[in-house]
């Protein structure tokens, strides 16, 4: 079965570039159409807080894929482009500029924008910068030179890889967190100390339990601290605080969203000729009935196959638990899965520095995983999760015993 | 130069590609691989099995390919992630093949 021509994707991320290269491989011959509000090709965002935050590099290597493989697969270009609405009634889909775009199946992959401080710190100046585009990578890059006082907010995946980056650029970098450890929504607790432990060691200041209550000054800003009053001066703050969806068209246009666009299993919001796939879609998680929202690569991935597949009335691919990724200096922290409250935490480690695994298990069997600088562990934890066996806990902390004989 | 590909779903592919190129990004750019993790050795969806004869050309290995390969199921003596090799002239007309992702 072939799908009803014309599909319009809206946003260019990593979703996107999967959704166009499952729905060719599907077969799908029609048009797509695929509109982004930058001005550049979907690019990789991992490498803005890390590499690209260091080294010039040019912007075409960022890129998912080339112009070229667009331009060979069919697909109608609307960049720089933002979406004023939705008319569902007639499926059409209305640009800046008042033009109209005809759609059969919409999809909408718009991804999402960093959450700004809910204190006086929301306005935008030179020296307060949010990290999302490459203009903002750009941006920052430029201000961060040696000896410059950076004052991070928020210590989540983004926030620790840009102080790491910043601390190799030769910054003085503090992190603020409101959470009693980095890495809280992500990580378990001891994952969280490994890490706090490992940017310490490498100079950064880590301030837990704070945010910023009050920004005086201009060049530099002068911090007040909401808890201790301590005043913190920064010559640029960044600020990491998560992430919101850009589901506004969605709302606008009646679909059912909840801190996302509400999904199901193939994709499909409540209007069946709109999708929405990417860190924009929520759905149940695979054991949970509260819906979840996952900001992750592999998910946009795992989206965009399952979308293509329902669109092209193929077999749904697998859903398998989310994976994420982080690098900080030399650490390199790998995650499957989301664990439950009730789950228990098993840690893993040989002896070697910098080295942990935390194994998250529910009645007897593995559900996620959280690996540093033990990719071995990570790719095994994957294995025994979709072995969906009851294993011994203390043969997951022994690390005589090899994790490929579980 | 080229290299000669056998998808996952058994069809071959004779890719163009240019030396310096990095071989996942030639795999990804014909939609023959995920390339979920952008190439930093943490997702093994670009794994691919060298043929014989071209093996012993590509760079060694690091311990950390080595040890994400070591956890794969469908790993054998000829696989590699494609992340980790970059296209050299003396790599023009290499076979391989695309390994199931797991």
């Amino acid at each position: 079965m072939n799908a009803a021509s014309p599909i319009v994707i809206v946003g260019a991320g990593q979703a996107a570039v999967q959704l166009i290269g499952s729905l060719r491989a599907y077969g799908y011959t029609g048009s797509l159409a695929l509109i982004g509000d930058e001005p550049t090709l979907p690019y990789h965002r991992p490498p803005l807080s890390k590499q690209y935050l260091l080294e010039s590099t040019p912007r075409v290597d960022l890129l998912i894929r080339t112009q070229d493989y667009y331009d060979r697969n069919g697909v109608d270009q609307h960049l720089g482009r933002s979406v004023t609405g939705i008319d569902r009634e007639r499926r059409r889909l209305r640009l800046s500029g008042d033009e109209e775009l005809p759609y059969a199946t919409l999809v909408i992959a718009t991804g999402g924008r960093p959450r700004t401080l809910a204190s006086g710190a929301t306005q935008s100046g030179r020296a307060i910068q949010m990290l999302r585009t490459i203009e903002d990578a750009e941006r920052i890059r430029a201000e961060a030179k040696p000896g410059r006082r950076v004052v991070l907010v928020g210590g989540g995946y983004v926030g620790l890889e840009v102080a790491a980056s910043l601390v190799s650029a030769g910054c003085d970098v503090t992190i603020v967190e409101s959470q009693s450890r980095v890495l809280a929504r992500a990580a378990s607790r001891c994952i969280s100390e490994l890490m706090m432990r490992i940017h310490a060691r490498h100079g950064a200041r880590i301030i837990t339990g704070e945010t910023v209550a009050d920004i005086a000054g201009a060049d530099p800003l002068t911090l007040t601290l909401t808890v201790s009053r301590e005043q913190v001066i920064a010559d640029l703050l960044l600020v990491g605080v998560g992430m919101q969806p850009n589901s506004e068209i969605a709302e606008a246009a009646g679909l059912q969203c909840d801190n996302g666009v509400i999904v199901d299993a193939e994709c499909k919001s409540s209007d069946p000729a709109i999708y929405a796939i990417g860190d924009v879609a929520t759905r149940p998680a695979a054991k949970a009935l509260r819906n979840q929202r996952i900001e992750s690569v592999d998910n946009a991935v795992q989206m965009g196959k399952q979308a293509a597949a329902s669109i092209s009335g193929a077999p749904r691919p697998p859903r398998t638990p989310p994976l994420f990724w982080s690098d900080q200096y030399a650490a390199k922290l790998q995650m499957v899965g989301v664990p439950s409250d009730r789950a228990q935490c098993i840690t893993r480690a040989d002896g070697t520095p910098d080295k942990l695994s935390c194994f998250f298990t529910e009645e007897g069997r593995v559900v996620a995983a959280q690996c540093v600088n033990a990719a071995g562990d990570f790719m095994a934890a994957k294995r025994l999760i979709a072995a969906n066996r009851t294993i011994k806990p203390a043969d997951l902390s022994n690390p005589n015993i090899k994790l490929r004989d579980l | 130069m080229k290299v000669l590909v056998q998808s996952r779903t058994g069809e071959m592919h004779a890719l163009q590609c240019d030396p310096g190129a990095g071989l996942m990004k030639v795999l990804a750019e014909s939609d023959l691989v995920e390339a979920t993790c952008g190439g930093e050795c943490s997702c093994a969806t670009c794994q691919v099995y060298v043929d014989p004869e071209w093996l012993p050309m590509l760079p060694v290995q690091s311990a950390l390919e080595r040890e994400v390969l070591d956890e794969l199921v469908m790993a054998n003596e000829h696989s590699r992630l494609a992340c980790q090799i970059v296209l050299t002239n003396e790599l023009d007309g290499m076979k391989l093949e695309v390994a199931r992702a797991e």
